[in-house]
């Protein structure tokens, strides 16, 4: 562009090369501003992400041992994926986190709509049903985790005591290890729908009511309305929902660390808890990155479906 | 909206009410809980006399670690929630706004969406041994990195929806009116974006509060946090219930502070990408 | 001697060409409006004088010093813009007095300006309002106040009325142009609306497709429109336009299903086919021969009345007094003086 403007006639008066060198040093400073601003993050991201990761891929062909409080590495290209192709444990974790993420995430979808929708239509208790919701999504999940722990306790806990008064019980929740999943994902519903009402419920909230109130005239019914009209109009907010909760259901971890560690047997073990015992109970560094990649291999292709799902409906 | 009549008005009242109870009711029980001696817990006694033991002994116990893990939370919290600010921050308008070519945009959202998507274990592997050569392990100052990394993807794309929101002209006009890109970004839209920095900021130091999964295997027990602390009161050989209870509930303090102080930016922050 | 001067300004985003060549010279103390359809490039180019837009080539100077390549701050100008664009955290006062405090102007002074500029636009008792507190015509106030305390080269106002009723945007628009007066300032003003441009303007300058169309003062661009798209944008009811013919002898025809009406064409009129344009006011009801049309709408404004006749399926726009008295049903025919015929070629629309 600075050819161009070479052609034009040259400047009158007190225009000139004095103007020019001043305005590019003053964009100089502009340009400064500009990275200043971006570098931090980009600078923070490349060494404890990008680096990280690429870390991963060095480890994951390598035996990575402790001695004299240094890591020594070997390299072992083979030794790690034949430990894949022999495990067992990962095939039953990842069913158990596609079970887990599947119905909770499905419950607490179908629970927090039905809930929004009754909120808003109610007008009552709008504040105070919000006030309450939010109170799970900020308290540590791990105290959750430990809550439910107690509830669950087959001597003393809450449930097992309620079951006592009709004559039944006591239940193994956690230690059953066909119930202990159910259990699980009983404190994941309790624990999120709430989100998923606080997202839904600020959708309902912002829909035009025009558009409401035309369907009513137009003879719909309360069911009607919310399959035909708020359904499809609600559409984005599901989505987001969805999406926010399918991977914060994939990434579980604190709840179930505390509730079950994982057992009994592998009845609860999801990814999130098979990395941490593979990287920090077993110590196997090199292990643990290979199914890393695995993991993060698997959630690229999620995503890039996802996107070109997104795409193909837009 | 909706006219709800007849039965169609108690099933909403039935859904609505018991939804309330049903979130608030653990709350209650794990309070009465904390507040009862460990034989009371054992039996399972509805009726008991209240006993502040539990409490006296997380908080004042000679053996009690836990004072130690609320103090650590409140430096790792405040410290990575003001520093990720900072940077959140900066980098979100420099994104939004100072004409970046699209391609850098996308590298950095994409990136930090992956980041943000894959279990954090899969990078605590890595980090462990980094940290260890860093000379990290083990440090406040460690996990203090590693909350602030894990809290910028948020921080970034929050307060890019809230620069987003002020209108453009505004910084034309702080332009056309003398200032320097920086001017109008500290004079002008910074102050706008408060109401961002709040909801961001609380955001961050609840995460950073509540964050279990990497403080567990960077820290150890001088630099633990408040989420390992209780795990440790499951993890004994005798589990501490009562210890347990009341330690969960000290934890939720700060989300109790904010659902009745500081509800309104919580809403926004959890609800802005969503609805627009 | 603030003058404006743009040569061979051109701007494009990629592959998109918004200004195309435009060279304009803006006198000193002129008010100068720049008008077109929306997407024509006016915003634009104002954006570009302002500095907000990088040109692609070309060379803008300000009182004679070229600032193509400098940065807004440094051009000595000051802008209003469509959306006022008040620092909602700031009050009326420090709004107005934000430029002045970043060019570290003494403190006793700012406030002397401020005051000043109120008392001229009458927001005196508003200075320590927040915007929010403002309805919509105190805040255009404050937004032309923060213009005036920096006594600029130029002022540059976007489309600054278009948010307001239009009951106010009439008083603003005399307002403005009294302002304008008064300062003795140079004004480059942006608006879609013709009616503002044909009232404020010293001169008109028509943008379409990121060209200029033609410069003038606003009865030039009225009486003698460089084009039919210049025709049909100046004047309200838009100006009627016809096909017709000019035959051999200088004979202009007007076919027509009741009859072809036909007058002496305009001198040194090229035989072929022509497009007419005549303003709806200069139409003469007469009792025989001329355009014939059935009145369809009879639309009364109390002064005048604007009186719709179908001809042969084309409508035709007749504006005549408030007094006279037309029915629905009528045919009527109509003349026109010759002199006031405006005669396009069909083919690009270029007048004749």
């Amino acid at each position: 562009m600075g050819v161009n403007r070479q052609s034009a006639t040259p400047a009158l008066g007190q225009g000139g090369n004095g103007v020019r060198a001043e305005a590019k040093r003053k964009k100089q400073s502009d340009r400064l501003f500009r990275y200043a601003t971006l570098m931090p993050a980009v600078i923070a991201l490349v060494i404890f992400t990008v680096y990280p990761m690429l870390n991963l891929l060095q480890m994951s062909v390598s035996t990575i041992t402790f001695a004299h409080g240094g890591a020594v590495w070997q390299f072992t290209p083979l030794a790690n994926l034949a430990k894949l192709r022999d495990d067992s444990v990962f095939l039953a974790t990842l069913r158990n986190t596609l079970v887990f993420v599947v119905v909770s995430v499905a419950i607490e979808m179908t629970l927090g709509f039905a809930l929004a929708v009754a909120v808003s239509a109610l007008g009552r208790f709008k504040g105070l049903i919000r006030s309450v919701m939010i109170l799970p999504i900020l308290v540590p999940p791990v105290a959750i985790g430990s809550m439910w722990k107690l509830m669950y306790n087959y001597n003393f806990g809450i449930f097992n005591q309620m079951l006592a008064w009709f004559g039944l019980g006591p239940v193994g929740w956690l230690s059953d290890p066909n119930l202990a999943l159910v259990s699980v994902i009983i404190v994941d519903i309790w624990h999120w729908t709430p989100f998923v009402f606080l997202i839904l419920f600020a959708g309902v909230e912002g829909l035009p009511r025009e558009v409401i109130e035309a369907a009513r005239v137009d003879g719909a019914n309360n069911w009607q309305i919310v399959r035909k009209i708020i359904l499809p109009l609600m559409g984005p907010a599901i989505a987001v929902a969805f999406i926010f909760r399918s991977i914060l259901a994939f990434k579980v971890f604190d709840q179930i660390f505390l509730l079950t560690s994982g057992g009994p047997g592998t009845a609860t073990e999801v990814v999130s808890l098979l990395l941490y015992r593979v990287f920090f109970a077993q110590n196997d560094m090199g292990y643990g990155a290979l199914l890393s990649l695995v993991v993060i291999a698997m959630i690229v292709a999620f995503l890039l479906g996802a996107r070109r799902m997104v795409a193909g409906r837009a | 909206m909706l006219t709800l009549n007849g039965r169609e008005l108690w099933i909403g009242y039935a859904l609505v009410i018991g939804s309330a109870l049903a979130i608030v009711a653990p709350f209650l029980w794990i309070l009465m809980t904390s507040f009862k001696f460990p034989i009371a817990i054992s039996t399972g006694a509805l009726w008991f006399s209240p006993t502040g033991f539990n409490y006296a002994d997380v908080l004042f116990g000679a053996r009690s670690d836990f004072p130690r893990n609320v103090a650590n939370s409140l430096v790792v919290g405040a410290v990575s929630t003001i520093l990720v600010l900072v940077i959140g921050t900066l980098s979100a308008y420099s994104l939004a706004r100072l004409r970046w070519a699209r391609w850098v945009g996308r590298l950095f959202l994409g990136w930090t969406m992956l980041f943000n998507t894959v279990p954090v274990l899969t990078i605590v592997g890595p980090w462990y041994l980094f940290f260890q050569q860093l000379g990290l392990y083990n440090t406040l100052a460690g996990l203090i990195v590693a909350h602030i990394i894990i809290n910028l993807p948020m921080t970034v794309w929050l307060m890019m929806t809230f620069f987003r929101d002020i209108p453009v002209e505004l910084e034309e006009a702080a332009r056309v009116d003398g200032c320097t890109p920086a001017q109008a970004f500290f004079k002008v839209i910074l102050p706008l974006a408060v109401p961002g920095l709040i909801a961001a900021g609380i955001l961050a130091f609840v995460f950073s509060w509540n964050e279990f999964a990497v403080a567990l295997n960077l820290t150890s027990r001088m630099t633990a946090t408040v989420p390992v602390g209780i795990a440790q009161f499951a993890q004994q050989y005798e589990i501490q219930n009562g210890q347990m209870a009341a330690a969960s509930i000290i934890s939720t303090i700060p989300a109790l502070l904010l659902m009745f102080f500081g509800q309104r930016f919580v809403v926004q922050g959890l609800t802005m990408g969503a609805v627009k | 001697m603030a003058t404006v001067e743009v040569q061979a300004l051109n701007k494009s985003y990629g592959a998109f060409h918004a200004l195309h060549d435009i060279s304009a010279t803006i006198n000193d103390g002129e008010f100068v409006v720049l008008v077109g359809p929306s997407g024509c490039g006016k915003s634009t180019l104002l954006r570009c004088l302002a500095g907000l837009e990088e040109i692609s080539s070309g060379e803008i100077r300000i009182a004679g010093r070229v600032v193509t390549d400098l940065e807004p701050r440094e051009r000595d100008i000051a802008m209003v813009f469509q959306s006022y664009a008040l620092y909602p955290h700031m009050s009326v006062r420090e709004n107005m007095a934000f430029n002045l405090i970043l060019r570290k102007t003494p403190k006793d002074k700012i406030a002397v300006v401020v005051e000043e500029a109120a008392a001229i636009l009458g927001i005196e008792a508003l200075l320590d309002r927040k915007p929010r507190e403002l309805s919509g015509g105190q805040r255009q106030r404050v937004a032309m106040g923060r213009a005036i305390v920096r006594h600029p080269q130029v002022f540059l106002f976007d489309e600054p009325l278009s948010n307001l009723d239009a009951k106010l945007r009439v008083q603003m628009r005399s307002e403005i142009r009294a302002l304008h007066d008064r300062l003795g300032a140079t004004s480059v003003y942006v608006t879609h609306d013709q009616v503002e441009a044909m009232t404020m303007a010293d001169r008109i300058i028509v943008l379409d497709l990121g060209k200029i169309i033609q410069m003038g003062s606003p009865l030039e661009l009225y009486e003698r429109p460089v084009n039919r798209f210049v025709a049909e944008f100046i004047g309200s009811p838009s100006i009627n336009i016809l096909s017709g013919k000019i035959a051999l002898g200088g004979r202009l025809v007007l076919p027509g299903r009741d009859g072809d009406y036909e007058i002496a064409a305009p001198e040194g009129a090229v035989p072929g086919d022509v497009e007419v344009g005549i303003r709806p006011e200069d139409f003469v009801a007469v009792e025989t021969g001329g355009l014939t049309g059935t009145v369809r709408v009879v639309e009364h404004l109390g002064a005048e009345t604007y009186v719709i006749l179908d001809r042969d399926g084309s409508m035709i726009y007749w504006r005549v007094p408030g007094t006279t008295r037309v029915a629905v049903g009528e045919t009527l025919r109509l003349t026109s003086d010759p002199s006031r015929l405006h005669l396009f070629r069909p083919s690009d629309g270029a007048r004749l």
